[in-house]
């Protein structure tokens, strides 16, 4: 096994990740490794629709035998498959001053660092397959959006604007959502990467709002492992990097209680999200990548 | 609730350290950033209530966990139960006296005497510092001691056949404790308590401040019989070839309506038995015996103190010496001396040829032969008695006559073995005895009323202060007198040791080396001539190397053998202070350590630390066990919290 994981780096934890190189060439490795993986996986047939048939000829794959066909005149066919029309998707990445943290500094990289590789290797599958995506960073407010388009070209002005994105200002991602709910004409695909250490009730609005306006969601919750369990240091003060509120407290006494706390905040945002249709998956930051690329490929293949 | 060690209490200070962090970490603690504030907020909104009581709860553990070491480090006792005891100085008076010997049931008193000391000792402290006075060898010499050393002082300790005074060793006890300066101290007196050994004259001055725990389960409530005495021939030695008795006084409650067997043994040969009850006195008719030495033991049925149920004598069978008389010896002395020799006990003779001279009235033999021995009895008149006093210088004797006085007096002390303890003497003179004297008979005013010297010649001489007439002494009245006379010429009373008595000091000649007790233990004499540690009945023989220089017959003191207790509310009386008794073994050891402060309680404190450590682990774990590895992986439909189901690698805490 160490040598698969060799060769497919979506496999490797994110420390080892972030010293293989810079955030273009790292998420094309990651694409490439998982595309990879992918071939051998049991699922199929996620890009394309039946077309029509045709007749078989050596060397076609017997799975795309059509066997009815075969029942009623004798003869083989083979099912014809053509290109999905273009999935418009859009990624909504959070830059507020909470993603600039690692609980690990120097070992374990930043959420923000994470969301970004996330967010150009999906930008780099949904254009290999054709798809157009587009990009938009906010905090509480917009600080850059990126409409969606194709190509390489695409591509390579997504993996700019993510290495210029810096971490800053409080987390609204209403803002982004309800601008890009105005925005988006034709429905597509929205990937929010986000904390999530926001006022739940204002983001899960603006979420079902997109929902209603026929777009597919889909919810990357990240999580610094650090921060589901409380530092080994007993009686300090915690502050909020965005909001600059403290809070004085004994963190051996209380660490059960706050695990449970944080298992209790992600289990609401599950109940709340999965029944509206909104995909959501909680993605720790020493986590390998695949997981993210395997989320989004679930969301697309159930798109069709 | 008492504590032995006060200054252990200062850990309790300690107590303040938890408050003290409490309160200043609430404004010196570490600020970090933590973006998942809200989750923190989160859980203090949910279970605010519950952490406060929660931290509550861990500091009053921590504060009362520091409190309980501290009371453990301070030894505090719980009242009303226990051993525990600030360190005490404990004298033991431990009665080994002759009657600690009696024998009841299996055992004897001091087996059951033993046991409470042992009792005592086994529950000391590691302060507590032990004397052991053994009451019945005042001999002994008495130094501080462990408890374990006092254990085996204790077990080493056996019946002695010696009468013992209790209120002199309690005294001495007190003054053992008076010389320690210990703050605290006790006087444990383990004894059958009884009443003879607690003889008035040694009263305490004043009531002394060392309290007295006293063992009152123990006196007797048995009669006991013994031989009181037996005497040879009315106090006069035998003569050799004459018949003479043996006078058998046996001692015991008159209540005891029972004969007992009562055995005369001479050189281990029954000479004569008969049964009387105690009370009652007896003569057995013995002898004749041949000049020597007459070794007899009396002995009664046995009862449950034997000690006493025997009695040794010892007397010289000796030939009647010749005595011749020069001056006048008076009616008196006259009538004595013609009596002896009608009874065949002396025989008269020539002053030359006479082993004995009687002078009298300032008449003395201008010589001596040296195996010639001499009395002197001088004359009432002053001028005769200074000549006497040149004449007796002249014969190189250490003696002097001095003048007659007014006034009356009394004998205070007789070792003649004549009995004449309180005989008047009036106008009498008095004899002042040198160098190399010895008195034989004392007045009450300290003067000598009789000494005796030797001679340049070696002659033995005898001077008594005053003639033998009624108008001087009532010695001529007395049953004395004969005695006293047969001792002057024969030195042959019943023996000078007839009235030793087990404890008595012996006092020995300056050529003797040893002595050796009954047992065959021989005693080195020291210079001071006296062997005081004569615990045992029996003959003792005094050595100068081999030579057997004399023997003496010891017996066991009579007040040993009155066994009647002192009442326990006449204690106090007898020694002054504080006293407690008890009566059980039970009692006892809730008694000792008067200021003992209950059962000690270090041990179930730490116990009690140990649970409230692991209760404050266990409440500190409730709301701060060690990070789960448990994660919420995604999953097919939505979020799964399976760790099972991660393939990649995790990254661990630092």
């Amino acid at each position: 096994m160490p040598r698969t994981r060799d060769r497919r780096p979506d496999l490797l934890d994110p420390p080892t990740l972030a010293r293989l190189g810079g955030l273009e060439l790292l998420a094309r490795q990651v694409v490439e490794g998982f595309l990879m993986g992918l071939h051998r996986s049991p699922h199929r047939g996620f890009s394309a629709e039946f077309a029509e048939l045709r007749n078989y000829q050596p060397g076609d794959d017997l799975r795309y035998i059509d066997w009815r066909m075969y029942g009623r005149s004798d003869r083989f066919f083979v099912k014809q498959f053509e290109e999905e029309t273009n999935l418009r998707a859009h990624l909504l990445l959070d830059v507020s001053a909470s993603m600039d943290w690692s609980s690990r500094p120097g070992e374990l990289p930043p959420k923000l660092w994470y969301a970004k590789l996330i967010a150009a290797a999906l930008s780099l599958v949904l254009i290999r397959q054709g798809d157009t995506v587009g990009l938009t960073t906010f905090h509480h407010e917009i600080v850059s959006r990126l409409p969606a388009r194709g190509g390489a070209r695409q591509w390579a002005e997504i993996t700019h604007r993510l290495d210029e994105a810096s971490a800053g200002g409080r987390t609204l991602p209403q803002t982004g959502l309800r601008d890009i709910a105005t925005r988006l004409r034709r429905r597509g695909l929205v990937v929010l990467v986000s904390d999530l250490l926001v006022d739940r009730d204002e983001t899960l609005t603006a979420l079902r709002f997109l929902k209603h306006r026929g777009h597919e969601v889909l919810v990357m919750h990240l999580i610094d492992p650090g921060e589901r369990d409380l530092p080994p240091a007993a009686d300090v003060r915690f502050f909020d990097p965005e909001s600059e509120r403290e809070l004085g407290i004994n963190a051996a006494d209380v660490r059960e209680d706050y695990r449970e706390a944080v298992e209790e905040a992600i289990g609401e945002w599950e109940r709340a999200l999965v029944p509206e249709g909104i995909d959501y998956h909680v993605l720790d930051t020493d986590q390998p990548l695949s997981l993210a690329l395997r989320a989004y490929f679930r969301k697309r293949e159930r798109l069709g | 609730m008492g504590v032995l060690v006060p200054v252990g209490l200062l850990l309790g200070l300690a107590a303040a350290v938890p408050i003290l962090l409490h309160l200043l970490h609430r404004t010196e603690r570490e600020r970090i950033s933590f973006p998942a504030l809200q989750y923190l907020l989160r859980m203090e909104r949910d279970h605010a209530r519950q952490i406060r009581m929660r931290q509550w709860l861990l500091l009053a553990l921590r504060i009362l966990l520091l409190l309980l070491l501290a009371l453990a480090a301070a030894r505090a006792v719980l009242r009303g139960g226990g051993s525990a005891h600030p360190p005490t100085s404990v004298v033991i008076v431990l009665d080994n006296s002759m009657s600690s010997g009696r024998v009841v049931g299996t055992g004897r008193v001091l087996d059951t005497l033993r046991a409470r000391a042992l009792e005592t000792l086994g529950v000391a402290g590691d302060g507590d510092r032990f004397w052991v006075v053994r009451a019945g060898s005042p001999w002994d010499a008495v130094s501080p001691l462990s408890a374990d050393a006092a254990r085996e002082r204790v077990l080493a300790t056996d019946v002695v056949d010696t009468w013992a005074d209790l209120t002199a060793s309690v005294s001495r006890a007190r003054d053992i404790l008076d010389r320690t300066g210990a703050p605290r101290g006790e006087v444990h007196l383990l004894s059958d308590l009884q009443a003879s050994a607690f003889p008035l004259e040694t009263l305490p001055d004043s009531a002394p401040a060392w309290p007295v725990l006293a063992w009152t389960g123990s006196t007797a409530t048995e009669p006991n019989g013994y031989v009181a005495s037996a005497v040879v021939g009315g106090g006069l030695a035998p003569r050799a070839g004459r018949r003479t008795d043996v006078a058998i006084a046996i001692g015991g409650d008159l209540d005891i309506e029972e004969e007992r067997g009562i055995r005369l043994l001479v050189d281990g040969r029954l000479e004569g038995a008969v049964r009387t009850r105690p009370g009652a006195s007896v003569v057995l008719p013995v002898g004749p015996f041949d000049a020597g030495t007459l070794e007899a033991e009396v002995e009664i049925d046995p009862d449950a103190l034997s000690t006493d149920d025997r009695f040794f004598l010892r007397t010289g069978v000796v030939p009647p010496p010749t005595v011749a008389r020069i001056g006048d010896t008076g009616e008196f002395l006259a009538s004595a001396l013609d009596l002896l020799e009608e009874e065949g006990r002396i025989v008269a003779a020539a002053s030359g040829e006479a082993d004995v001279i009687v002078a009298s009235d300032g008449e003395v033999p201008a010589s001596l032969r040296p195996d010639q021995d001499l009395v002197v009895v001088p004359a009432s008149d002053a001028a005769r008695r200074t000549a006497l006093g040149r004449q007796l210088a002249q014969l190189g004797i250490a003696i002097d006559v001095g003048p007659v006085r007014e006034g009356e007096s009394r004998i205070a002390t007789d070792a003649t073995g004549a009995g004449l303890e309180g005989v008047a003497v009036r106008g009498s003179g008095r004899v002042l005895p040198g160098p190399g004297a010895r008195a034989w008979v004392t007045l009450d005013d300290g003067s000598v009323w009789a000494a005796s010297a030797l001679a340049s010649s070696g002659s033995e001489v005898t001077v008594l202060a005053s003639p033998l007439l009624p108008e001087g002494t009532d010695v001529p009245l007395s049953a004395g007198m004969i005695p006293l006379v047969e001792w002057l010429v024969g030195r042959s009373g019943a023996g000078s040791d007839a009235r030793l008595r087990a404890g008595d000091t012996l006092r020995v000649s300056g050529r003797a080396t040893e002595v050796e007790s009954p047992a065959g233990t021989r005693i080195p004499v020291d210079g001071t001539l006296e062997v005081r540690a004569t615990s045992r009945v029996g003959i003792w023989t005094v050595l100068a190397g081999d030579t057997v220089l004399e023997r003496l017959a010891l017996n066991a003191p009579p007040r040993e053998s009155t066994l009647e207790p002192l009442a326990p509310s006449d204690l106090r009386d007898r020694l002054g202070g504080s006293v407690e008794t008890a009566r059980t073994s039970a009692r006892w050891g809730a008694t000792v350590y008067a200021e003992r402060q209950g059962r000690e309680l270090w041990r179930t404190l730490l116990v009690l630390a140990l649970v409230l450590l692991l209760v404050e682990s266990l409440i500190g774990a409730s709301g701060g066990t060690e990070p789960t590895r448990a994660r919420i992986t995604p999953q097919p439909g939505g979020v799964s919290r399976s760790p099972a189901d991660r393939t990649p690698p995790r990254v661990d805490h630092p």
